[in-house]
């Protein structure tokens, strides 16, 4: 499916998600990927539907992978790994 | 920044566990008046619930509860530990503590993009881990 929507959680949907929402931002442009909203929210809006790809960090993507395709991070901070997540994401 | 001031930054030797490390570095924003005594217990309560979302990265942790769980005023803390801590189901050990207590979900923002700038360079972070005083750790921030 084809990816339109990431929305990035965390428990508290403030800080840590964020973060993540910057960087998806980041690597999406260092990746010329275009035209994909991206937005961060708290844990209880993961749900189907809800988006078409989920990035968290890695201990909550159990909780993600319910809700449809997702993505979990070891480093938040880290652009290679953001990116070559993304990359397998998309397919690319 | 103006969000981090110099003596909301410092360098202690250990914490008993994460919990313990987690009331130190909330402390000197207790201490200045920025955040209610709650707002410590709230962020371990988050974590306990929703597990260690705090944890962003090999030996960074970036502890934060919402506006409503005790924020007075938003401020930023920094705490280096000398020894490592360990988080409950995570490989990552976490040595230095970035707290943020957010006022309102908009006002933190500006701060939280410099610091992750400032954590994406591995030779900077790098250099803060290895900071040995807190004048030097507080220039890392502040001089970006």
């Amino acid at each position: 499916m084809e990816i339109k929507k990431i929305l990035c959680f965390c428990g508290s949907g403030l800080g840590t998600s964020f973060l993540m929402e910057m960087n998806v931002k980041k690597a999406l442009v260092n990746l010329g990927i275009n035209d994909v909203e991206v937005e961060h929210s708290t844990i209880d809006d993961v749900m189907p539907g809800a988006a078409d790809l989920f990035v968290c960090g890695a201990d909550l993507l159990a909780n993600a992978e319910k809700a449809g395709k997702a993505i979990g991070l070891n480093n938040m901070v880290s652009m290679p790994e953001m990116e070559s997540k993304l990359k397998e994401a998309f397919g690319l | 920044m103006d969000l981090l001031k110099k003596e909301n930054v410092q360098i202690l030797n250990r914490a008993e566990d994460w919990k313990d490390a987690i009331r130190k570095s909330v402390m000197p924003l207790e201490n200045g008046g920025y955040v209610e005594p709650r707002y410590k217990e709230e962020i371990i309560s988050n974590v306990e619930k929703m597990g260690s979302y705090i944890v962003i990265a090999p030996y960074i942790a970036l502890p934060h509860a919402r506006p409503e769980q005790g924020v007075i005023k938003s401020q930023i803390a920094v705490t280096l530990f000398k020894d490592a801590i360990e988080f409950e189901n995570k490989d990552n050990p976490v040595r230095l503590f970035i707290v943020l207590a957010a006022a309102d979900n908009n006002r933190h923002l500006e701060a939280l993009v410099v610091i992750s700038e400032l954590l994406q360079d591995e030779r900077i972070v790098q250099k803060i881990l290895n900071a040995e005083n807190e004048e030097e750790l507080y220039e890392y921030f502040v001089s970006e």
